[in-house]
């Protein structure tokens, strides 16, 4: 039986099309710009030449870099996973009014685009701000807050869904056979958990890895890590040689922790009882039970409401009290600016540069979702999830260093940037829109079938709504990403083409109340679109569309 | 009137159907019965023309379907749970079948309601598929293959999900629609209730292969063979012959001594309480070893319900003993 079927009602070229879209796409524009930049690490005037990466290796100063970037990650990890098991817990399985809205504003950080929570948390800690008497500004302190915020959605979903599912009897079993509760916890509920939260920590650590905007924008002197080095060494040195190679350590050690998370989740694959969520939520009783749930409903309040507020509230309060002054700010050059053009244009740039690489990221990431479905092509998969691990710092510096002389001489094209971004949104677009090709019930074509319709009216009538709905979705979640996309688009954008992310970053590193308070309503209007575009996605999302 | 000749269907070296021959006349109602993984649904697909790779011949009034698709077939199948079209509401899965017959609208209005209205459904047609209960689902999916008028209709366990007192009515309904519209009808089942009360013809499946045809009285009295015999309930014990001999239940009776009329003597080892009455297992004594106990099984009614370790004495009328060769 032909259990996945979804391309046999295509005529022959669409099926080749298929395959050889997301191939030629991810080839040109991620492997040959990858390969470039391991050529220019390793031979960097087209012969062997091993000085930059032993000067990463033997360099004191670089080799603490590397260091930081695994130490703060893990520390995030940690701090994550700490911060975000109990949130889990009190999401998954409690019953409280309000439930609903907790667990989808829970989620909004995650989709934020990094510069804003970079700012927000300036707005908070920095200078001026009602937290700036801890001392945080700058720190590694300022870095794992942050990353808690930005990551604890991804724990909460993650080991919330397995939780909600999970079969509540054996742990009624252990009470009843004279366990405590939180020997319970340990002896029974944790080893059941352990394969989500082994998940959510490899997710959490290959994201804080990998994380570029908010380190840039909230670290200081001390906390550069691996993807910062490499920007500062291509924007502010012009070292390609070293950038190239502190890129090669980079990609090695992300094949590696790749490499680990899979052998992890291989091992860690337990057959559970799931049940429907319905049945294992209850109402907390005991007066121990509610304050554990009210303590941390308090703390998502705090630490993910908190930090949005501020921006907001400061966006608002100017020196001449609270107004607009600092949008208005924004339609104006300004002198002793070293922006080129008027603000406000990074809004038109950043919106023209997300539709262009929404429609290639649902065309690229449609097709590989498409032949993924039709059969296990388990090159294909990692090839199309590359991106998402290698990180877009990658991207960014692969496009700078390889698509800017022959063969491929696009230097000025504007489409690099929306292509750059699209590379980026691909992975989660295959992600959300394979599983529900999948999903379609062959059972479905069949039925279809016998009622009367041809091959290509059975992909009409039965593929195509769904995958439809699943498209609109996965646009949704490619043009917020495309739309808060930095790591890659500083690296190619033109100075006089700013998308919002590139202008929020720039107002931040120069002085004054006016760049400052142009960044936090910069930051608030980005932030505004990407919502706009989530609310579009949950219209659409019907029920299981895909994670993430 | 369909004719399968020789019908084999395989799956990767294993054969789910083993060269089946089967006719159906117009207007006849058969049903498939047999245990889970005899082959039934592998049958009901390869007649639909959705195992395209399927040996053997379909034909269909004498007309050879191996080069019909399944969409050119004319066959409508309802499926086991459904497979209704979640995409899209009541009226979009029954009205599937007629626009791809490219029927004008207003026909398609018109006999969507009639078959809403023939599975009791009417004012259901703007209603989504995940709003339905598991009978109105089911309701659908037979209003659905309906509707498109088929020259056969299949169904494959259309009542398997449902409970048993919604089934035991749905049947004696779908019977009475069938013979009202006069349909040619191929159902499938591992149910005996069902299928006894459904079909013109009952059709027993085992391991891919037919073990006997027949009107459902006819393999209710005379079970071809000890296969059938044991799937319909029956004991096949050595208690009565030399030779394992086939006997219903029903016709063993309990008597008062063991001087009765070739009665034989023995323990009473389990007893189970049935619906209606008790089911004794009993150890007759005088062919059983250690090694190799014969059992009987024996319903008994509420007058005189012996214990677990009683002795008794059990006759059977020779008129009731089916032997096989």
């Amino acid at each position: 039986m032909t259990a996945s079927a979804t391309t046999r009602g295509l005529p022959r070229a669409a099926r080749v099309a298929v395959i050889a879209v997301p191939l030629v796409f991810l080839a040109v524009f991620f492997v040959y710009p990858v390969l470039a930049i391991v050529g220019r690490g390793l031979a960097p005037r087209w012969s062997v030449d091993l000085d930059p990466l032993g000067e990463v290796v033997t360099d004191a100063g670089l080799r603490h870099i590397a260091w930081f970037t695994v130490w703060q990650a893990t520390l995030s990890t940690v701090l994550t996973l700490a911060v975000g098991i109990p949130g889990a817990y009190v999401l998954a399985r409690c019953e409280f009014p309000g439930r609903r809205l907790v667990r989808a504003l829970v989620t909004v950080p995650f989709v934020l685009p990094t510069v804003v929570v970079g700012s927000a948390f300036v707005a908070l800690l920095g200078e001026g701000g009602p937290l700036a008497s801890l001392g945080l500004d700058q720190t590694l302190g300022a870095i794992l807050v942050a990353h808690v915020f930005f990551n604890y959605s991804v724990v909460v979903r993650t080991v919330g869904s397995l939780w909600s599912h999970l079969d509540p009897r054996p742990e009624e079993a252990a009470r009843v056979l004279g366990a405590s509760r939180l020997r319970t916890f340990r002896e029974v509920t944790l080893p059941a958990l352990r394969p989500a939260i082994a998940a959510a920590g490899a997710v959490v650590f290959l994201f804080t890895f990998t994380s570029f905007g908010v380190i840039l924008i909230l670290g200081g002197p001390g906390t550069a890590t691996l993807e910062t080095e490499i920007y500062r060494q291509t924007a502010q040195f012009l070292n390609l040689p070293l950038a190239a190679a502190l890129t090669v350590v980079q990609l090695v050690a992300i094949v590696v922790l790749l490499l680990l998370t899979s052998w992890i989740e291989g091992r860690q694959r337990v057959s559970l009882s799931l049940r429907a969520a319905a049945e294992t939520v209850r109402r907390p009783r005991t007066a121990g039970a509610r304050l554990f749930v009210g303590a941390n409903l308090a703390l998502m309040a705090v630490l993910l409401g908190v930090p949005i507020g501020v921006l907001v509230l400061r966006s608002f309060d100017t020196p001449s009290g609270f107004g607009l002054d600092f949008y208005r700010a924004l339609g104006e050059v300004h002198a002793g600016s070293t922006l080129f053009v008027e603000p406000v244009h990074a809004i038109a740039n950043s919106l023209r540069f997300a539709v262009a690489a929404t429609v290639i990221a649902v065309v690229v990431g449609g097709c590989a979702a498409f032949a993924l479905a039709s059969s296990r092509r388990r090159g294909l998969d990692a090839l199309v999830s590359l991106p998402l691990g290698v990180s877009a710092v990658t991207v960014g510096f692969g496009f700078l260093i390889a698509l800017d002389h022959a063969p491929l001489d696009f230097r000025g094209s504007w489409w690099l940037v929306p292509i750059a971004q699209a590379l980026v949104a691909v992975p989660f677009v295959v992600r959300v829109m394979t599983p529900v090709l999948r999903a379609i019930d062959p059972r479905l074509r069949d039925a279809a079938a016998t009622l009367g319709a041809s091959p290509a009216r059975v992909w009409r009538e039965v593929d195509l709504p769904i995958v439809a709905r699943a498209a609109l979705v996965a646009a949704g979640f490619a043009f917020a990403i495309s739309l808060g996309e930095f790591g890659a688009t500083v690296f190619i954008i033109r100075p006089d083409e700013p998308t919002l992310p590139v202008l929020v970053y720039r107002l931040l590193g120069q002085p004054g109340p006016l760049n400052f308070g142009g960044a936090m309503a910069a930051s608030v209007i980005l932030m505004g679109l990407t919502a706009l575009a989530i609310l579009g996605i949950e219209r659409f999302r019907a029920g299981t569309v895909g994670s993430f | 009137m369909l004719q399968i000749d020789s019908l084999t269907v395989t799956y990767e070296g294993f054969t789910a159907v083993d060269a089946v021959d089967l006719e159906i006349a117009d207007r006849e109602i058969v049903c498939i019965l047999g245990p889970s993984g005899s082959g039934k649904s592998s049958l009901l697909r390869a007649v639909a023309g959705l195992e395209p790779d399927a040996g053997g011949r379909v034909s269909w009034d004498g007309d050879d379907l191996a080069r019909v698709p399944a969409h050119r077939r004319g066959f409508g199948l309802m499926f086991q749970d459904h497979a209704l079209f979640p995409h899209r509401d009541v009226k979009g899965n029954v009205a599937f079948g007629l626009r791809m017959q490219r029927l004008p609208r207003a026909e398609i209005d018109a006999r969507t309601g009639d078959a809403l209205a023939l599975v009791g459904l009417t004012g259901f047609e703007g209603r989504r598929i995940r709003e339905l209960s598991g009978g109105e689902q089911q309701r659908v999916a037979l209003a659905r293959a309906l509707a498109a008028e088929p020259r056969l209709l299949m169904l494959d366990e259309p009542l398997g999900a449902l409970d048993r007192a919604l089934r035991e009515r749905l049947v004696a309904e779908l019977r009475a629609l069938f013979v009202r519209l006069g349909l040619t009808t191929l159902f499938v089942t591992h149910d005996h209730d069902e299928a006894f009360a459904l079909a013109d013809r009952l059709v027993v499946m085992h391991a891919g292969r037919i073990e006997q045809v027949g009107t459902p009285a006819a393999v209710w009295q005379q079970p071809a063979n000890e296969f059938v015999a044991r799937f319909l309930g029956w004991n096949v014990t050595r208690a009565f012959t030399e030779t394992p001999t086939a006997v219903r239940p029903e016709a063993v009776r309990v008597v008062e001594h063991l001087e009765h009329n070739g009665a034989v003597g023995g323990e009473v080892v389990a007893r189970t309480y049935r619906r209606d009455h008790f089911l004794l297992g009993v150890r007759v004594d005088a062919l059983s070893t250690e090694a190799d106990p014969v059992h009987v099984e024996v319903p008994v009614d509420a007058a005189s319900i012996p214990d677990v370790g009683d002795r008794i004495a059990l006759a059977v009328d020779a008129a009731d003993l089916v032997q096989f060769d």
